[in-house]
């Protein structure tokens, strides 16, 4: 009886944290919405070659029909695709040999190599009967060649540090607010835009010895970074890591307490981990150009693995430098809109 | 006649269609300690919150000829994970003082061996000796309290006491909301009893007690 009691006490709760309850509940689903609407209608589009028989271009077109194939060499293909031909499968216990070759480094890679393995491997299903044994090789060509796969997802790692910045953020006002004490500062005449920087300021630091750790930790391991761009690198950590202080300003004035700021909090880092092509790739959406993180993560990647200089990020980087102001400045005008609400709200 | 640090007039004050206070007239001299008296919901809190400019004035008049206030809200309000010199430096800082005046006023409040504590680990006592600390760093001539004395023990409560007749004694007048009959007695100089947003009494504690008002107030 008295678990009984806890947990309708428990979902009593809950259900008064409406925001919490939406959060909890929701999360996942909302995700699996934004998925379908981003990649679902037709986005998975890529230009591949082919160096193949006529077998293999008939299983693209069939199989993976928003690939645009077209012969080689082209500079706009995302990846070379180099297969003897299909004439063995299923009359022997020869596996197809389906080589790929391209910048490996490039998201637009993976997802046009995964169709065209599932494309094949349907064909074959399909026209033998037989379920194929594909054996795949990648041909890393370019700067990609001379990297590791350790080596293209440090960068990746470099945005995860920035990224968590924007809970730490949260919780740093969202626990000032709930203990009362942001109450007894205002009571100082301390002016919004002070504890604003001061808070920043600490939370940019607390980024800064995460990422330098992180960065540390893969040289250790091996991380062949372009230390000639090292300062470009660390400016676009930066601008990105101001960008999430500012997605967590956000949160912490929306927030009411500490546990609706971890639920907000856990959503925007999930949205911007699972979106920002950090986790795993994901096409280029004109919609997800919208958060800081795809760019951050797109010139640290051109800078740390590619060798690119801050010519060839210009334009990420100023689309990273104006959210971040966006966000940063959005978060503020939360936040002293927040200031002047608990101020004037009745605790009588 | 002290000299008066707060005179307000005909204060009102609502939360939407709900009346907190209504005609409310009250002055608080310096080194007299003014102590708020009514039941819960009675607009104490909603008064001591216009004072010190947490809540604007809707109505009436209220002139604050102190300069500066310091406010001790029922909750503490202290960071549990500072110590009570980080504390004292952090409040030093944002009020423009010396630390070295802070740490003389968590000396006068008997902090000193706690300095180094956090202050989640002191006692019930020592936080709110640390929380009147916290907003007498910029020596405000009015100070106001908000039910000081809940959860203190008894020797806390005594300890308290005289830090407030101390600070009354060197001339802070001091504004307090009380549910503690004792406490009343004990410290304060006036007594003024709120009645559903309504200041319906004042005086000593003596006359009030002598005619039975102040006992019935924390009996009802």
């Amino acid at each position: 009886m008295k678990t009984l009691a806890i947990a309708r006490k428990s979902l009593r709760q809950q259900s008064r944290d409406r925001l919490g309850l939406a959060l909890t509940v929701l999360m996942a689903p909302l995700f699996v919405l934004l998925y379908w609407v981003l990649l679902e209608d037709g986005q998975q589009t890529g230009t591949v070659c082919l160096e193949a028989g006529s077998e293999v271009a008939a299983a693209v077109a069939e199989f993976a029909p928003r690939l645009t194939v077209t012969a080689c060499p082209n500079p706009d293909a995302v990846l070379v695709v180099r297969a003897p031909g299909l004439v063995d499968a299923g009359t022997s216990s020869t596996p197809i040999s389906l080589t790929v070759a391209g910048d490996a480094s490039k998201p637009g890679f993976a997802l046009a190599t995964q169709a065209i393995h599932q494309a094949i491997d349907a064909y074959v299903q399909r026209s033998r009967g037989i379920t194929p044994t594909t054996v795949l090789l990648v041909e890393a060509v370019g700067e990609s060649a001379e990297r590791t796969p350790f080596d293209l997802y440090v960068p990746n790692l470099l945005v995860f540090a920035m990224i968590m910045l924007v809970f730490s953020s949260a919780m740093v006002t969202a626990r000032e607010v709930e203990r009362g004490t942001l109450e007894r500062l205002r009571l100082t005449r301390m002016r919004p835009s002070e504890w604003l920087a001061g808070t920043a300021l600490a939370q940019t630091l607390l980024g800064a010895g995460s990422v330098a750790l992180t960065f540390a930790v893969a040289m250790v391991l091996g991380f062949d970074a372009r230390s000639a761009m090292l300062p470009v690198a660390a400016g676009i950590t930066l601008l990105t890591g101001v960008a999430c202080i500012g997605i967590g300003t956000i949160v912490a004035s929306v927030a009411r307490t500490v546990a609706q700021a971890f639920a907000i909090a856990s959503f925007f880092m999930f949205l911007l981990l699972l979106f920002s092509g950090v986790v795993f790739p994901i096409p280029e959406l004109a919609v997800l150009e919208t958060l800081p993180t795809v760019h951050g993560a797109r010139a640290l990647h051109e800078v740390l693995v590619l060798d690119a200089g801050p010519a060839d990020v210009l334009e990420d980087l100023g689309a990273l430098a104006g959210l971040s102001a966006a966000f940063f400045l959005f978060g503020g005008w939360r936040f002293s809109r927040l200031h002047r609400r608990f101020v004037h709200s009745a605790r009588s | 006649m002290p000299e008066c640090l707060i005179g307000i007039r005909n204060l009102a004050h609502s939360y939407g269609a709900t009346k907190a206070l209504t005609d409310v007239n009250l002055d608080v001299g310096a080194g007299e300690v003014l102590a708020l008296v009514g039941r819960n919901g009675a607009g104490k809190t909603t008064l001591m919150q216009l004072i010190v400019s947490l809540l604007d004035v809707q109505t009436g008049q209220l002139v604050r000829h102190a300069d500066r206030i310091g406010y001790c809200p029922q909750d503490m309000r202290i960071w549990p994970d500072l110590t009570v010199r980080e504390q004292l430096a952090f409040m030093a800082s944002m009020q423009e003082v010396d630390a070295s005046d802070a740490l003389a006023v968590g000396a006068a409040l008997g902090l000193t061996a706690q300095l180094d504590m956090l202050a989640g680990k002191l006692s019930g006592g020592q936080q709110r000796r640390l929380s009147v600390a916290l907003a007498l760093l910029h020596k405000p001539p009015l100070l106001v309290l908000d039910e000081p004395e809940v959860g203190l023990d008894p020797a806390a409560r005594v300890e308290l006491r005289s830090v407030l007749r101390q600070l009354a004694d060197d001339g802070v007048g001091i504004l307090l909301a009380s549910h503690s009959l004792d406490e009343v007695e004990r410290v304060a100089d006036r007594v003024a009893v709120l009645e559903a947003g309504q200041v319906v009494a004042t005086g000593t504690p003596c006359e009030l007690a002598g005619d039975g008002r102040l006992e019935d107030r924390f009996l009802s």
